[in-house]
């Protein structure tokens, strides 16, 4: 059997068949059906780790361990240190006595921690009240999975969502799910016009209604631009309005079938429109060459990285 | 050089007397960042130093020489230029209608 070509058993797949859906796989699927089954199906990621993604992880990793410490209790001062003090060790190999995260110009181990430093005293005095759930627990580093109405029929039981919302806050009277993401760009209305429609903050809406039963009215994006000689911050309200969950949700079912048709028959068509977009597809020096000479190229260039939606979280 | 007395302070620093890293330098806090972190961590809660506490005041200074230079209007712009959302014929070495 080929290792490379081989499906990963997962809580999240029954064979070929993803039962149990994260935005990072459905954004997948809608970007490219062939990115969607190399990334997520194969688990197949580049060797060379995404500076973007890692830098994103770490920044929402360094989020959810202030708002938890500061819903404990603890005063901005020592949060910022404890959170500072994680992030150093997160980004430290201990073994080679380096760090693990080099990154490049813009987005590397000393961009993290002044964006993280400079993040949290910019929202120091933060307007956004943490919310609290029924239970009484503060809402932050939430983690969903709610069955949908939509049946797998490769399973005979219904498709789940699932996912992780940093935090759910009241701003002026109205909840929303707060989300940070970092550019390189100078932050412009362009920079947040990408965010309607957009699939993660739609579902994520409609989590926080259905997992968690906070009527929130959409996302307030804090966008953190990272230069080389400084890090500066925007915050944005983001809206949902109900009948764009609705249309979000009706639209679900086209493509979970999608999926299951690409699955049933193992065909997973190339999206070719979407080869330029995102900084360039990973994949695309793979999809360029003919196909009985693309295993090489995968397997010289890319590594195993299975990919659970249930247990792992990668959405940034 | 003297000797050390029974009488000399002791070397250890500790959370009563200032750390020596108090008034941190952009060189020191290229050597923190060198540091293994636990190493520091460590050293902070056994010896009262206060390196990590070291590294936030350090950003922090420099984010307040930053906002008072864009106050003053003297910070270029060091951010990547955005892309262009798509190509145009002459980004692609054709020029002229199709």
């Amino acid at each position: 059997m080929n290792d490379l070509f081989t499906i990963p058993p997962r809580s999240s797949f029954s064979g070929p068949f993803q039962l149990a859906w994260d935005s990072t796989s459905l954004t997948a699927l809608k970007i490219c059906p062939r990115y969607y089954y190399y990334n997520i199906v194969l688990g197949l990621v580049p060797r060379a780790e995404s500076i973007h993604l890692r830098f994103g992880i770490e920044l929402h990793q360094a989020k959810e361990h202030y708002d938890r410490a500061r819903a404990e209790g603890r005063d901005h001062d020592t949060a910022v240190i404890d959170v500072v003090g994680s992030a150093l060790d997160r980004t430290w190999n201990y073994e080679l006595s380096r760090p693990n995260f080099l990154g490049d110009e813009y987005k590397n181990r000393f961009t993290l921690i002044r964006t993280i430093v400079w993040y949290f005293d910019e929202y120091k005095n933060d307007p956004l009240v943490t919310l609290r759930l029924a239970e009484g627990r503060p809402a932050v580093e939430l983690s969903f999975a709610f069955d949908t109405q939509y049946v797998a029929r490769s399973a005979d039981r219904p498709y789940t969502l699932c996912g992780h919302i940093d935090r759910v806050a009241e701003f002026q009277g109205s909840s929303y799910v707060c989300d940070v993401k970092t550019t390189k760009h100078t932050i412009s209305s362009q920079f947040f016009a990408q965010f309607s429609p957009h699939n993660q903050f739609t579902l994520y809406t409609l989590a926080s209604y259905i997992a968690f039963a906070l009527p929130v009215r959409g996302v307030i994006v804090d966008a953190a631009q990272v230069a080389v000689t400084f890090s500066r911050f925007e915050r944005q309200i983001v809206s949902r309005q109900r009948s764009q969950l609705d249309e979000w949700y009706d639209e679900l079912e086209m493509w979970l079938r999608s999926a299951e048709r690409y699955a049933a028959t193992a065909r997973w068509p190339m999206n070719e429109s979407s080869c330029d977009r995102y900084g360039g597809c990973p994949y695309r020096k793979v999809c360029s060459h003919a196909h009985g000479a693309r295993e090489p190229w995968l397997r010289a260039d890319y590594t195993k990285r299975i990919w659970d939606p249930l247990n792992v979280r990668g959405d940034i | 050089m003297d000797e050390p007395t029974a009488k000399s302070p002791p070397i250890m620093p500790s959370a009563a007397t200032p750390s020596p890293l108090a008034e941190a330098s952009p060189t020191s806090l290229d050597e923190l960042f060198s540091r293994p972190p636990r190493d520091m961590i460590r050293e902070d809660h056994l010896t009262g130093s206060r390196n990590i506490e070291s590294i936030v005041r350090e950003l922090r200074r420099q984010r307040e020489r930053w906002a008072l230079d864009e106050a003053a209007g003297k910070v270029r712009a060091t951010a990547a230029r955005p892309k262009k959302a798509t190509l145009t014929l002459k980004d692609l070495g054709i020029d002229g209608e199709l």
